[in-house]
């Protein structure tokens, strides 16, 4: 065990000792659009021969951990009723249905004449309030620290060992 | 006089009804729901009915607010109207149907074919919300200055973002809306993720989660305060949720302090070699999660967004609106939509949104007695009264002019 980690950190200190600030941002973004969707695994749900096709296909926004997965399953895209699916309507499928993001991209509201109010205009933007709050990524109690190898933060040197532990750096592995 | 079906269409729950009978709408998922290895598949007022809600792969016709799987949403309406509607034909009955604010053209235009081709109405009218609720306030509270001129500012904190929207004459000012962009459904996510990390994985999980948020989270009035208690060996914030047991507690519970005695003295008898073994209940432990999920839409920044939080929204969409109206508006603050229940939440906007608003502006914030309901409940009254006829568009209307009849919604 004691070994398995050793060789872990070795590893992700030869990659990188440090992640930089856009790739810090990149995982900020990642997580908060996972706060929109709707399962946290839809190919656990695909397996077994499902009624439903729809249900097969990856969801939509899934970050670059998942694409592994949903190249499988793109693969397991029934063929259905004897008639075989093109490659181009299997791509479509794969696809999935048409989200929000496509209709306010073909709406081009930034086309609209300037001042007109839209959904562009009603976004709330940056708080005026100075810096952020801060608070441990672990327990969620105020945090004194940052982790100099990803920029979470963490409280105590608890907290930080169940960081380090767990989660640091942890998206690039 | 024709009836008039009443459908608030909300991106986690459809409210609906009949203007005739405006006490009792029926609320159910905006969604289709199917189960680890089942092959069937719930569609929305059938998730009512699952005896089974852990693990689920959910499909919504919502995606950030607006409806863009129509085929679906069709399917989860039609099937509801069926059982609203008995043997009624739709075609002898108008609609009412929520859409988002700032609706796109498009979108809209496929509400008001779903309405009149697939669902076959008569006619229909869309609003926002934000105006229905305010009808349903002021038939409340007549004496308000405010409600006679149709005005205040609507907090409409939903399923899929958090709006300020102020009205005056009933009617939305686009320009000065604002928008968060945080909704209950990323709190039961955030939630989900902070629990499966320091509890139980609960990944799968968000429906489960979502009934448990609703029942153990507050806004905190003072964060430090309540994170300082957490942290102490006998948290007052420390609650214990029992899992569903798949038999007879469909949604599992908050554990009783009776029950959490019972299982310690079970636990002190087992260690004494004295009974049987205990039975292993899952439980989920919640501390300072309870109110540091609901803080996210205070402080987004919390949570890494880079938008304003619920106060700040709510002076800028004052401050977008005309400065004549910036005392009415404040003067008359509504709460409505699901997230707004949460206890705690009018307390915590008051403290910080005083100090925003100009010391010689009276501010009033009232919570809806049901804010989940309460845009549906305006929209009854709007259907039940002749303002109806002269909101509504019909069939035939649609067939001639096309996205042209629409136009008289946003004068
Ligand atoms: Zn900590
Ligand atoms: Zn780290």
């Amino acid at each position: 065990m004691a070994d398995k980690r050793s060789l872990r950190s070795r590893k992700v200190s030869e990659r990188m000792a440090v992640v930089d600030q856009a790739e810090r941002k990149r995982v900020v973004q990642a997580r908060l659009a996972a706060l929109e969707e709707d399962n946290h695994r839809e190919e656990d749900f695909g397996a077994g021969g499902s009624d439903d096709e729809e249900f097969e296909m990856p969801a939509e926004g899934s970050d670059a951990e998942e694409a592994p997965a949903s190249k499988r399953k793109k693969k397991k895209v029934k063929v259905g009723g004897g008639m075989r699916k093109t490659r181009g309507m299997i791509a479509e499928k794969a696809k999935g249905p048409k989200t929000f993001r496509d209709f306010l991209e073909e709406a081009e509201l930034e086309r609209l004449p300037e001042g007109a109010p839209s959904y562009l205009t009603a976004a709330v933007g940056p708080p005026r309030t100075a810096a952020p709050r801060k608070f441990c990524s672990v327990c969620g109690d105020m945090s004194a620290y940052t982790c100099t190898r990803c920029g979470s933060r963490y409280c105590s040197r608890r907290c930080h060992a169940v960081h380090t532990e767990t989660r640091c750096l942890k998206f690039m592995a | 006089m024709q009836d008039v079906v009443v459908i608030d269409l909300g991106g986690g729950s459809v409210k609906m009804g009949s203007a005739r009978r405006p006490d009792n709408p029926k609320v159910f998922p905006n969604a289709s729901a199917k189960q680890k290895g089942e092959r069937g598949t719930f569609l929305g007022e059938a998730m009512l009915g699952m005896k089974d809600v852990g693990v689920l792969a959910l499909r919504r016709p919502v995606d950030r607010g607006f409806v863009v799987g129509w085929d679906l949403q069709r399917e989860i309406l039609a099937r509801a109207l069926k059982s609203l509607l008995g043997g009624v034909p739709p075609a002898s009955c108008g609609l009412v149907l929520t859409e988002p604010y700032h609706n796109l053209p498009a979108l809209r235009e496929a509400a008001v074919r779903m309405a009149f081709a697939e669902l076959g109405f008569s006619s229909v009218y869309l609003s926002t919300p934000a105006p229905l609720s305010l009808r349903a306030h002021a038939a409340r509270h007549p004496e308000l200055p405010a409600s006679q001129a149709g005005c205040g500012l609507v907090v409409d904190a939903g399923f899929s973002f958090t709006h300020a929207v102020p009205v005056f004459d009933w009617r939305v000012l686009p320009a000065a809306v604002r928008r968060i962009d945080l909704g209950g459904k990323a709190l039961t996510n955030f939630m989900k993720e902070l629990v499966s990390y320091r509890s139980i994985n609960m990944m799968d999980e968000a429906y489960l989660l979502e009934h448990v948020k609703e029942q153990l989270c507050f806004v905190s009035q003072d964060v430090r305060a309540d994170l300082a208690a957490a942290r102490t060996r006998r948290s007052p914030h420390r609650r214990e949720y029992v899992l569903p047991d798949g038999l007879t507690d469909t949604w599992g519970h908050v554990r009783t302090e009776e029950e959490a005695a019972a299982a310690a003295a079970a636990a002190q008898q087992a260690a004494r070699g004295g009974g049987p073994p205990l039975p292993k209940q899952p439980v989920l432990v919640v501390n300072n999660e309870r109110f540091m999920v609901p803080e996210a839409l205070f402080h987004p920044s919390d949570i890494g967004m880079e938008e304003a939080g619920l106060a700040e929204a709510i002076a800028a969409a004052v401050q977008a609106a005309h400065p004549h109206l910036h005392s009415l508006l404040y003067s008359n603050v509504l709460l409505t939509g699901g997230t707004a229940r949460c206890p705690g939440f009018r307390e915590r906007l008051l403290k910080e949104l005083r100090p925003l608003v100009p010391d010689d502006y009276e501010l009033n914030i009232f919570l809806a007695d049901d804010p989940a309901l309460c845009a549906w409940q305006g929209a009854a009254l709007l259907a039940a009264s002749p303002l109806y006829s002269q909101l509504a568009v019909t069939q035939k209307e649609w067939r001639s002019r096309g996205a042209a009849a629409l136009a008289k919604w946003d004068q």
